[in-house]
């Protein structure tokens, strides 16, 4: 698999909702308006995750792939769950794991269903993500 | 003639416009993979993450799509289809595909920044207080419609009565599972969408069949209750389960149509009806089918924060837009199929009219017609319920800045109107003394509203390529356009609204009109300040 990129997806909601064409209701446009956070909880895992992501992106640049995807977002992400669990030939327990036991929050690298469900992303997480990169 | 040839048509006109005018404009823009976008300059993995163009399609097309482009078409369909389409074809793509495309381009090219904090940098804090004004003024307007159009389908179709009741209930369910339980999301989304099955089959046994006006009460009291309940409770599971529901139905009505072929049966064109003249209300009707405002405010929310690189604005702005314009002509084939349309637009609403198109559609595909029927009319009204208890949300809390801005600015106590239930109290009561007016009253001064916020947006991108010295007659013609229609029917709707008595909808409609010419204004005044300086590319901040 030397020729594959590595990738980390991170699953987690965006504070903004699907509503309507009709009504702007993403975090920015309510606390340019409104001045209140909406989805605190939410809020609180962006950043979690956004930290996450950053210690990631200091760690590897631009030699691994990592996305960050909303879990309602399905017509990317599912079809992208399988199409990892292939191409990066996981376990079969491991690739029903990653599509059918995920969590949101969760991490995902290399097909793999690394973390899932923690609002806390743990130093673990991290080490197990740099443990698969370093296999592949 | 079958109206499989207008879907056809509008696929081949949008396809052909995203290669040719979607690439003229990328050009205009000029569009560079060289330049850093805000996601990559000032990543967080917060607001500012990149998403490669698939990732933030997904994200930016399911934040744009609702029920307003459903509404929109079948209601336009009264002004013959020949003018819709065209109105649906050509202002999707020289109108609404450009406005999503510059509004994503211009928040770029300013850090990702908000459309408003674009209008205030381009004209100034004044632009930015009126926006804050117009904001509730359009909440009011989108409760008022959609809790209308809801209760209108509702009596109609009473199976969807019942089986959104219950879908309330598999989504509180699903909520206390997925954010109290964590359970896992493919299993709980599996049976949160087997509940649904039960859910419709439950409606379809037991029809709940209620008067109008109870149903009007009824969502009334349930906005209150949801806007004030927290969000993960019913809001983000409905939510999340809706978006699957928008998939499955835009898949399932593409599908049914080219099984089902349908004829049309409508005129081709009717000048005067009881909505008004073709000029200029066909345009505010269809709305959101052909050029929404609100898109501005998505494509420069999240989506400008997550572009991956330049050229995919044409990829999400533009194209995103057209296939939202692709969703509104299925939505005018409904209506126009229909032999008896004005019979069936009364009696039932235009998510009538569309549920029953779509639950023929899928009869061709061996679904029974009234399971299609409810499904279509449950996910429309799914949509339409979301954005009710949203907006009545949003509504009551920019009615309650605007009054804590109001008290801090002249050094008083917080005043009594920034209290969450008088706010809550304010907003919903004017908007459920509108919604007891006819629906058709309401719609097209929503549209208005609607279309006011894009020629906003297109005055914002026209004024800042004029500073930059740059062509903008491909976002100032179509913002002259949207001035134009929305001055008129605006002059058009506040008249009839007087003379029917229709006293607060005359009111909203003569301060919306105040309001557009103010800022047409601050338009002609910004346009003549900034013509001929130096250019400075358009990729200057």
């Amino acid at each position: 698999m030397d020729n594959i990129k590595d990738r980390v997806i991170i699953i987690r909601e965006q504070d903004e909702l699907v509503a309507s064409c009709c009504v702007p209701f993403d975090g920015e446009f309510v606390r340019e308006f409104a001045k209140v956070d909406l989805f605190p909880e939410t809020t609180a895992i962006i950043r979690t995750t956004g930290e996450f992501y950053q210690r990631l992106k200091e760690e590897y640049g631009d030699s691994i792939d990592v996305d960050v995807v909303d879990p309602r977002n399905q017509g990317y992400l599912f079809p992208r769950l399988i199409k990892d669990v292939f191409r990066y030939r996981v376990s079969i327990g491991q690739g029903l794991k990653t599509i059918f036991a995920l969590r949101s929050p969760a991490v995902v690298c290399n097909g793999r269903l690394i973390m899932s469900g923690n609002k806390q992303l743990s130093v673990q997480v991290f080490d197990k993500v740099k443990q698969i990169i370093k296999v592949a | 003639m079958s109206a499989l040839v207008l879907l056809v048509g509008a696929i081949i006109a949008f396809l052909l416009a995203y290669k040719f005018y979607g690439t003229y404009l990328a050009k205009k823009f000029e569009l560079d993979d060289s330049n850093p976008t805000p996601a990559h300059t000032m990543s967080d993995g917060v607001d500012y993450v990149p998403a490669k163009a698939p990732v933030l399609l997904g994200h930016h097309f399911a934040s744009i799509a609702g029920a307003a482009p459903i509404i929109g078409p079948v209601s336009a369909a009264v002004f013959g289809w020949i003018p819709a389409f065209l109105w649906i074809v050509l202002g999707g793509i020289f109108f609404g595909a450009v406005h999503d495309f510059s509004a994503l381009v211009a928040s770029v090219r300013h850090k990702g920044k908000s459309i408003a904090v674009v209008i205030e940098s381009t004209i100034g804090d004044t632009g930015k207080k009126l926006f804050g004004i117009f904001a509730w003024l359009t909440l009011v307007l989108v409760i008022a419609a959609f809790i209308n159009v809801v209760a209108n389908t509702f009596v109609a179709v009473p199976q969807a009565g019942t089986a959104s009741i219950l879908f309330m209930g598999v989504a509180l369910l699903y909520g206390f599972l997925v954010f109290r339980r964590n359970f896992p999301l493919a299993i709980s989304t599996i049976a949160g969408v087997a509940l649904l099955v039960v859910a419709i089959w439950l409606g379809i046994l037991f029809p709940l069949v209620l008067a109008k006006t109870t149903w009007i009460a009824l969502l009334l009291v349930y906005i209150v209750i949801a806007s004030v309940t927290p969000v993960w409770i019913l809001l983000q599971p409905r939510d999340y389960l809706n978006s699957f529901l928008l998939y499955a139905l835009i898949g399932l009505a593409v599908i049914g149509v080219f099984f089902y072929n349908p004829t049309i049966n409508a005129p081709a064109f009717v000048f005067t009806t009881n909505l008004g003249w073709l000029f200029p209300i066909l345009f505010v009707t269809i709305a959101c089918g052909a050029i929404s405002g609100f898109h501005s405010l998505v494509a420069s929310g999240t989506t400008a924060k997550q572009m991956y690189k330049e050229t995919d604005a044409k990829f999400i702005g533009y194209g995103g837009m057209l296939i939202e314009s692709t969703l509104a002509v299925v939505a005018l084939i409904t209506a126009i199929m229909v032999a008896d349309y004005a019979g069936e637009l009364a009696n039932g609403g235009a998510v009538a009219v569309f549920s029953r198109g779509v639950g023929a559609f899928l009869g061709s595909i061996g679904v029974p017609l009234t399971l299609g029927v409810t499904f279509a009319s449950l996910v429309v009204s799914a949509f339409a319920l979301t954005t009710l208890d949203t907006a009545t949300r949003l509504g009551r809390y920019v009615f309650q800045e605007f009054f804590e801005k109001v008290s801090a600015t002249e050094g008083e106590s917080k005043s009594i109107a920034a209290n969450p239930y008088v706010a809550t109290i304010v907003t919903v009561v004017i908007s459920g003394w509108l919604a007891l007016t006819s629906w058709s009253a309401i719609w097209p001064i929503f549209g208005s509203a609607n279309q006011l916020l894009a020629a906003l947006a297109l005055l914002a991108v026209s004024v800042w390529l004029a500073k930059l010295g740059k062509d903008n007659r491909f976002v100032k013609y179509p913002m002259y356009f949207m001035f134009a229609v929305t001055l008129c029917s605006l002059v058009i709707l506040s008249y009839k609204n007087f003379l029917a008595a229709n006293w607060v909808l005359a009111v909203i409609a003569v301060l919306l009109f105040i309001l557009a010419i103010i800022l047409a204004v601050f338009a002609n005044k910004t346009l003549k300040e900034v013509s001929g300086p130096p250019n400075t590319g358009v990729g200057a901040k």
